[in-house]
């Protein structure tokens, strides 16, 4: 059985004095990390990182066939090159409720919750198609969803603890790494600025990957771009500016996106892009419908919420 | 109404030197000639550096059109007053024939010069050109090189085609394999 207080690794147990300077001025450079803390996280993600081979290897399974099941449902989404994934850590909450999860056959003891109070989130954002958010208490929802999202995705670990989640942690960077050929992003919400378990994994994945992105670590809080593979400069329409071209490009109904992905790299580059999915929901006013089963359920949301937007057929 | 008897008029120099003059009624419906013109430091020729005479042309075409509407708008009962319809059917007449290039001088003339409405047009034009098109024919319309290898190409065709089989681009492609 896999139970979160199992897990209750405190990996951040340093003094960080310079914590409220950061959070007063994060886009300054006065995040430090001295090296004696350096070596003492990487110690403790050594640890943590043979735990969850172990815990791996023994649900791995369970998780696959789960995914499969997630994984089709999704590459019939249209949509599904487009769309921003946002997720929320728990904090560390006594009363943190794990959702039994009916409908698709999920494991008892492979728990997914998907708290309650995001589902406003999930209305307003998953009909509008602009941001999925999703409060992620395992690193199993984020296995389901990084595969389904072949564009750019957002991440924002928010308000993460890192006691019983650092496994969890370790799993998100992994998958966020792994995926990174996507043109992931890394970020942080910033509403709870004032929470010193989002800081202390926000330290712990600048530790772990700071040979990626030393900057990061500096420029606390920004968002962090994964650079894009082979981006193409160069105007998209000759003869054209390109916030013009944006302009007409962005009014082009969804259905012909598929078409101007094919033109050239800087277009798909530009069809993938997080901007351009906001563009688009900002002008475009399809309507958008979802489909699907409503008895299937995956946690407490019903399935038909997450992952079935649709537009309306010409 | 003295003004308008009056007729001052403005007067406009394309990049390649032509001057056009025309009434300051049309000039201001660009509302970068207006914000001159209501600073008075417009008194000579208006050089417009960045629009060709033709293109000049069409935006004067443009403007005087959207005069003798609002002129005659403020009036109760007015011919030419269009309704929603009318309006569209006038847009669409007067953006065809219009080839990509041209319309690219125009998108940015009309940007330059702030008319909206004519970029909205432009811009709406430019979409009704794109959407339905194959992206060869988006190519060509736009010089747009084809960086993708074939291979590349192919593979980006197939993802998610099930969601463009009612498309006919993929119905012809897939039937003719």
């Amino acid at each position: 059985m896999w139970r979160r207080r199992g897990h209750q690794v405190r990996l951040l147990e340093l003094e960080t004095p310079a914590e409220e300077e950061l959070l007063v001025a994060p886009h300054q450079s006065n995040a430090r990390c001295n090296h004696e803390e350096f070596e003492h996280l990487k110690e403790h993600i050594s640890n943590l990182e043979a735990e969850l081979a172990n815990f791996r290897s023994t649900v791995d399974d369970r998780f696959k066939e789960m995914e499969a099941r997630f994984v089709s449902a999704l590459t019939m989404h249209p949509h599904s090159s487009n769309v921003n994934v946002e997720i929320h850590g728990h904090g560390d909450r006594e009363d943190h409720s794990w959702g039994n999860s009916g409908g698709i056959g999920v494991p008892e003891d492979v728990n997914v919750d998907v708290a309650d109070k995001c589902h406003e989130g999930w209305e307003t954002n998953t009909l509008g198609s602009k941001l999925i958010n999703l409060e992620i208490s395992s690193f199993i929802t984020l296995r389901l969803i990084l595969p389904l999202t072949a564009g750019p995705t957002r991440v924002v670990i928010a308000n993460s603890a890192m006691s019983w989640e650092a496994t969890t942690q370790t799993n998100i960077v992994k998958e966020l790494y792994a995926s990174s050929s996507k043109g992931v992003t890394l970020g942080r919400t910033g509403k709870e600025v004032g929470d010193d378990s989002g800081l202390s994994v926000y330290c712990y994945l600048a530790v772990k990957y700071i040979e990626v992105n030393m900057n990061w670590l500096y420029g606390f809080g920004k968002v962090m771009e994964i650079p894009q593979s082979d981006f193409i400069p160069g105007p998209l329409i000759n003869g054209l500016p390109d916030d013009l071209a944006l302009l007409c490009l962005a009014r082009v109904p969804r259905r012909y996106h598929h078409n101007l992905k094919c033109v050239s790299k800087r277009w798909k580059e530009l069809v993938h892009s997080i901007e351009w999915c906001d563009l688009v929901c900002e002008t475009l006013s399809d309507n958008l419908y979802a489909v699907g089963d409503p008895n299937l359920t995956f946690g407490r949301l019903p399935l038909t919420f997450i992952f079935f937007p649709m537009w309306r057929l010409p | 109404m003295s003004e308008s008897t009056e007729k001052k008029m403005v007067r406009l120099r394309s990049s390649d030197g032509e001057v056009f003059e025309v009434e300051e009624s049309v000039a201001k419906v660009a509302k970068t000639l207006q914000d001159m013109l209501e600073e008075d430091c417009a008194d000579a020729v208006i050089p417009i550096t960045c629009v060709r005479a033709p293109i000049l042309t069409k935006v004067i075409d443009y403007c005087k059109d959207q005069v003798m509407i609002s002129s005659s708008s403020s009036t109760t009962n007015n011919p030419n007053e269009r309704t929603e319809q009318e309006r569209k059917a006038w847009g669409q007449k007067f953006m065809e024939g219009v080839d990509s290039s041209t319309l690219c001088e125009l998108l940015v003339a009309s940007n330059f010069l702030n008319i909206e409405g004519l970029l909205n047009l432009g811009v709406d034009k430019m979409v009704s050109m794109i959407q339905g098109k194959y992206p060869q024919e988006i190519r060509d319309m736009f010089n747009v090189v084809n960086d993708f290898t074939p291979e590349e190409e192919e593979e980006i065709r197939n993802q998610n085609a099930w969601a463009f089989e009612r498309d006919p681009y993929y119905k012809k492609r897939s039937s003719s394999k």
